[in-house]
């Protein structure tokens, strides 16, 4: 019964489910809140599922990213393509360390770390592990917060793009690299919004240990 | 305090445990004791502010799209762009798609966010809110991630830095009004905290 299922304290484990969108607390047996009328589930429906499904089409998406060029430049009549690592070597030899460290982390670190911290989110609630519960739904804090970050790059083939337009003399164009990179973004954002963090903490064991420990930490924390 | 006891009954977002969240003072924020999530925070005066913030946004946002954002000069030519611009180029260059996308996560998104905002904070303000400001609520927070105006403020900080040892490039007055659009943009958000304005929400719909 429900009660096995779900780790103690939790809302789950009274027969009551939390609206995604507002968070009013409502009864199993209602479907749409009564407060904003979203949609009510106990948990995302299909959560771990859908997350593998994006996070494999954004993996494979990230081949052509990397692979192809991001864009083309024409100067004085000659063409040169980069791909988005080029970008960065070229930025780095130029002397301008910092832009290439921004478009290195936005580019590779943000997006290979992103799907690497949830499929090991998603592998963990799908083995059942009830290691560091607190420190895993951290993690999945941070892979939602620092998602949109990684569009950086795309917005600066669109701004060369639409700025350097002359002809012969100089010109940039977009190259697919920049639509495949755009859709691995989007996909693990929409990957981390289909994970749901509660899954991490169902199934653990009655009262466990970093329960008491933490709330205890949590007094001292907040007097300043 | 007339208020029914689940009104404050809440659930942790990141992990489900239930708590009962006692009345913020203004200044006080709520973790949840398990897995240290925020659940709630109380500014002073936060939707005044969140208010005043929204509608300089949206005058920042007509600015932008009204004069040129950058121009750049290399060997006596000159060419301008307009921030609209970026996109048309795209187009041109039959990159349809993410013209699109740079259109929705620069422009539409962030125009759509304040669109659902200023309603909402109106009505609760005059304490009248009816079954639209819990669509326009629960829209904004789905939009919310998909607005992407800092992010593109670095792309284009990256861009002028690419640049500069090729050509002189020249900020425009538009270029000034996104930064300022971007600022106040955060700022209206900053504000928002989605249990105080739910709970806002519903006082004003019941009383």
């Amino acid at each position: 019964m429900a009660e096995a299922q779900y780790s103690q304290g939790s809302a789950a484990e009274q027969g009551l489910q939390a609206c995604h969108t507002c968070g009013k607390v409502s009864p199993l047996t209602l479907n749409h809140c009564p407060r904003c009328h979203s949609r009510l589930h106990l948990r995302i429906p299909n959560s771990l599922q859908r997350t593998w499904a994006l996070l494999l089409t954004a993996i494979l998406l990230y081949i052509p990213a990397n692979s192809e060029p991001i864009m083309r430049t024409t100067l004085l009549g000659q063409e040169t393509v980069s791909t988005i690592i080029g970008g960065v070597v070229l930025l780095w030899q130029m002397g301008s360390y910092p832009i290439a460290a921004v478009i290195f982390i936005a580019s590779v670190v943000v997006p290979v770390g992103k799907i690497l911290a949830l499929a090991w989110l998603s592998f963990s609630v799908w083995r059942g592990h009830r290691l560091w519960p607190r420190q895993r739904t951290v993690l999945y804090r941070l892979t939602e917060l620092i998602g949109r970050w990684s569009m950086v790059d795309v917005f600066v083939v669109a701004i060369l793009v639409g700025l350097i337009q002359l002809g012969e003399l100089m010109s940039i164009y977009p190259g697919s690299a920049a639509l495949a990179f755009a859709g691995v973004v989007i996909l693990t954002m929409l990957a981390a919004n289909s994970f749901d963090p509660r899954l991490i903490w169902d199934r653990l064991p009655p009262d466990p240990i970093p329960h008491t420990s933490t709330a205890s930490d949590r007094s001292t924390d907040d007097n300043p | 305090m007339d208020q029914p006891v689940s009104d404050q009954l809440t659930a942790c977002h990141s992990c489900d445990y239930l708590l009962r969240l006692p009345e913020l003072q203004p200044g006080q924020k709520a973790q949840c004791p398990r897995c240290g999530h925020p659940i709630s925070r109380r500014v002073r005066h936060a939707l005044d502010r969140s208010l005043a913030f929204a509608v300089s946004a949206l005058l920042f946002l007509t600015l932008a799209l009204m004069f040129p954002f950058l121009a750049f000069k290399v060997q006596g030519r000159m060419q301008e762009m307009s921030l609209l611009h970026s996109a048309v180029e795209l187009i041109q260059q039959d990159y349809l798609l993410l013209a699109a996308l740079l259109l929705l996560f620069i422009l539409l998104a962030p125009t759509a966010l304040l669109a659902l905002l200023l309603p909402v904070l109106l009505a609760v303000r005059r304490g009248r809110s009816g079954d639209w400001t819990f669509r326009f609520a629960h829209l904004l927070f789905a939009v919310q991630p998909w607005s992407m105006v800092e992010v593109f403020m670095i792309g284009v900080l990256v861009s002028l830095v690419k640049l500069s040892s090729q050509a002189d490039v020249v900020l425009g007055l538009s270029f000034w009004a996104y930064i300022l659009f971007s600022l106040s943009l955060t700022a209206a958000f900053a504000g928002i905290d989605r249990y105080q304005l739910w709970h806002a929400l519903d006082e004003a719909h019941h009383g």
